[in-house]
């Protein structure tokens, strides 16, 4: 493992040997809280003095009950439906609008706090951007250890130093990071067990999403989209770091879906899988989603539908093999990488039962498919504003207006923008009371302009880019939808004056946490979207809320902290400095 | 193609425009076509997620202000671009461009067409 000491060392003797000006040593001298130069702050490693939490670990049965015991949130989609809602009917709106903070944490970091925490026998364990992990008591915030993974020079984040957090299993609470490992820390002490590497990160990687786990397997996928990397998806034995399977997003020369590349294009064709994936219990599936086709925004050296890009695959768990596909955006050129939030539903449709698979995806288009084979039942625009495609043929293919394609010298207003509508850095929440899904997203179209890319690994690989027409004329806004699963039918929407970046969370007692650009937690009402409460925590909202009980009281965590690039792509405020930290409230005296 | 023509008024606009800053050494101005093709480049390697054509702050610097952080002179922004920028994002991308050198200087040529000075 590398040593904290030694990266410190090198960071000085980096500056040195560059003889960078007064304003970059500045900026070193407070390393990590500078917006402009981005440099990782100096690790620290702050173990436990005394094992903390119970001594009986996270089992298989733990996890398959997601959050049916109010005292726990195991994983990122709260449950393997991905769901995030919490049973905790106590939440309910009276009790929304009573909410004061209980406590906080801060960070030390700057880069967006994406973060979704995990809450196992009363101790929360939560990262931040830059690989830090914090076990904190749940009930008071006191700091029980602190681990800060020792990142090493010349990452390859396109979008920011962001984590969204840990997986847990037994005594282990595992990481990926920014350089492409895993970690797993004793989750007791916060020492480290075992550190693995994924894949080189100089060749284009990052780990940005919490792994899942599944029976003795960890399973993770891999950031890349915007490097040229051949994308993949991981499972690893848990005791020990060992890799079980890779399945790989862009087929191989002669393998099934090759023949959807043109010339080399596979061999850099993105299709990375850098959000967290959700399993079926009845079935022993495993879901996972992947993104953009590389390069993003020019498509003419890579004809085709280029499989499997922005698609979802099931696969079989035990082995990685695929059992379907579907692809929510063929031959991409826009960026709408298709990892976004999905849930499990089990809905009727004419009458008859279908057990579904549902994403609000980034292009702006709510898919209900079969989960048991993939077909497609319908996809509804759940944006207000979507003018990319046309509608859908009867396979599910979308029908494209040419017009929106990336051109060199764009005139058309082309929306969703990039960032979506939902995107896979935020969550969304299904409440299974409401059967509801509540999805924040973006409204700031675009142009898309297309340029010539360069082709090298390790290095961008992008083609073109989106021109902020709404950001920079001011129209950019964001609106959180109550979305019907079974119809696609919007039931409310929730309007912010800026894009809504900020993941969701649901309860029984029916609210709907999120937070917004501008640096307000929020409570709406389920079943109305009349919004119940906000607080302002100052940075920007673009993390996942949680919620739990502990001590006999109910809590709502609510990370804070931006990140001014995405932030500026976006049209969210510019003039609140980054910085993250963690709010959590309660209604309870 | 003529790579250094001095005699187009883009040229000539481009020669003031860089002359906005004090520290710029302007050895020469390009052709429109070589503005054109560093303007291709940028678009389709520069931009995004990293530099803006307008200045909405972020961690990639804004390029179109003539406030160079690591140089001023066209040399220095053609190291940059090729060695790229240590404890940053900006990595290193020599060798990478298709056409070579003369790609990474028509992104120079590019960079001063299009910038604004303050004063």
């Amino acid at each position: 493992m590398r040593q904290a000491g030694s990266w410190a060392i090198r960071l000085s003797a980096g500056l040195i040997g560059l003889g960078l000006y007064a304003g970059v040593a500045q900026a070193a001298q407070t390393a990590g809280v500078s917006d402009e130069i981005g440099f990782a702050p100096v690790p620290s490693h702050f173990p436990a003095t005394q094992p903390v939490g119970p001594e009986a670990g996270v089992t298989g049965d733990m996890l398959k009950a997601g959050t049916s015991d109010p005292a726990r949130w195991l994983m990122y989609g709260g449950d393997y439906k991905g769901y995030r809602h919490s049973p905790i009917k106590s939440l309910d709106p009276a009790a929304a609008k009573k909410l004061k903070v209980a406590w906080s944490f801060p960070t030390g970091t700057t880069g967006q706090f994406e973060a979704s925490p995990v809450i196992y026998g009363g101790v929360m364990y939560v990262t931040s951007s830059y690989n830090r992990v914090f076990a904190l008591n749940a009930q008071t915030g006191e700091l029980l250890w602190r681990y800060d993974y020792p990142l090493p020079e010349g990452l390859r984040v396109c979008c920011g130093p962001a984590n969204r957090g840990v997986a847990i299993s037994g005594d282990l609470v595992l990481m990926g990071t920014l350089d492409a490992h895993l970690v797993a820390l004793d989750r007791r002490t916060g020492n480290v067990k075992w550190n693995i590497e994924i894949v080189p990160y100089k060749d284009g990687f990052a780990s940005t999403s919490a792994p899942l786990i599944v029976g003795d397997k960890a399973i993770t996928g891999i950031a890349g989209g915007e490097y040229g990397i051949r994308g993949f998806f991981d499972a690893y034995d848990i005791a020990t770091g060992k890799r079980l399977w890779r399945h790989y997003t862009v087929p191989a020369a002669g393998e099934p879906g090759a023949e959807s590349w043109t010339g080399d294009s596979a061999e850099t064709g993105g299709a990375p899988t850098w959000t967290t994936g959700v399993y079926d219990m009845e079935t022993d599936t495993l879901f996972w989603t992947t993104g953009n086709p590389s390069p993003d925004w020019n498509g003419d050296d890579r004809a085709g539908d280029n499989l499997y890009s922005n698609s979802i695959i099931a696969v079989d768990p035990a082995t990685g093999v695929r059992k379907w596909h579907y692809q929510f955006t063929p031959h991409d050129v826009w960026d709408f990488d298709g990892n976004s939030h999905i849930f499990l539903v089990d809905v009727e449709i004419d009458g008859k039962p279908v057990k579904a698979i549902a994403q609000p995806n980034r292009n702006g288009f709510f898919y209900l498919l079969d989960r048991s084979t993939g077909k497609f039942l319908f996809a509804k625009q759940y944006v207000e504003q979507l003018n990319w495609a046309k509608g859908f043929d009867e396979k599910g293919r979308p029908i494209v207006d040419p017009a929106a394609k990336p051109m060199e010298t764009p005139d058309m207003r082309v929306c969703p923008g990039n960032l979506g509508g939902l995107n896979g850095a935020w969550t969304a929440a299904y409440s299974p009371l409401t059967k509801l899904a509540y999805v924040p997203s973006v409204e700031a179209c675009q142009r898309y302009a297309k340029g010539i890319a360069v082709k090298m690994k390790g290095l961008p690989l992008l083609g073109g880019m989106p021109e902020a027409l709404d950001v920079n004329e001011g129209k950019a806004y964001g609106i959180l939808s109550a979305i019907d699963v079974a119809t696609g039918a919007i039931k409310w929407r929730y309007k912010d004056a800026d894009p809504m970046m900020g993941g969701a969370m649901t309860t029984a007692g029916g609210v709907v946490f999120s937070s917004t650009l501008d640096g307000h937690a929020l409570a709406l009402d389920a079943g109305t979207g009349a919004e119940l409460w906000r607080f302002r925590m100052g940075g920007a909202g673009r993390g996942q809320p949680v919620a739990y009980e502990a001590g006999g009281k109910a809590f709502v965590a609510i990370p804070s902290g931006g990140w001014a690039t995405i932030t500026g792509l976006s049209g969210g405020p510019l003039n609140i400095p980054d910085g993250g930290h963690l709010f959590v409230f309660t209604a309870d005296e | 193609m003529r790579l250094w023509n001095l005699s187009t008024t883009a040229a000539v606009v481009a020669m003031l425009l860089a002359g906005c800053d004090d520290g710029a050494q302007v050895s020469a101005a390009p052709d429109p076509a070589v503005i054109a093709r560093g303007k291709a480049l940028f678009v389709g390697t520069c931009g995004a997620y990293c530099h803006k054509i307008t200045d909405t702050g972020g961690d990639a610097l804004f390029l179109f202000d003539c406030d160079w952080k690591h140089g001023a002179t066209d040399d220095d922004i053609f190291r940059v671009i090729n060695e790229g920028v240590e404890g940053t994002r900006m990595v290193a991308f020599g060798g990478a461009f298709p056409e070579g050198d003369k790609d990474a200087r028509a992104l120079v040529a590019y960079l001063r067409a299009a910038s604004q000075c303050k004063k």
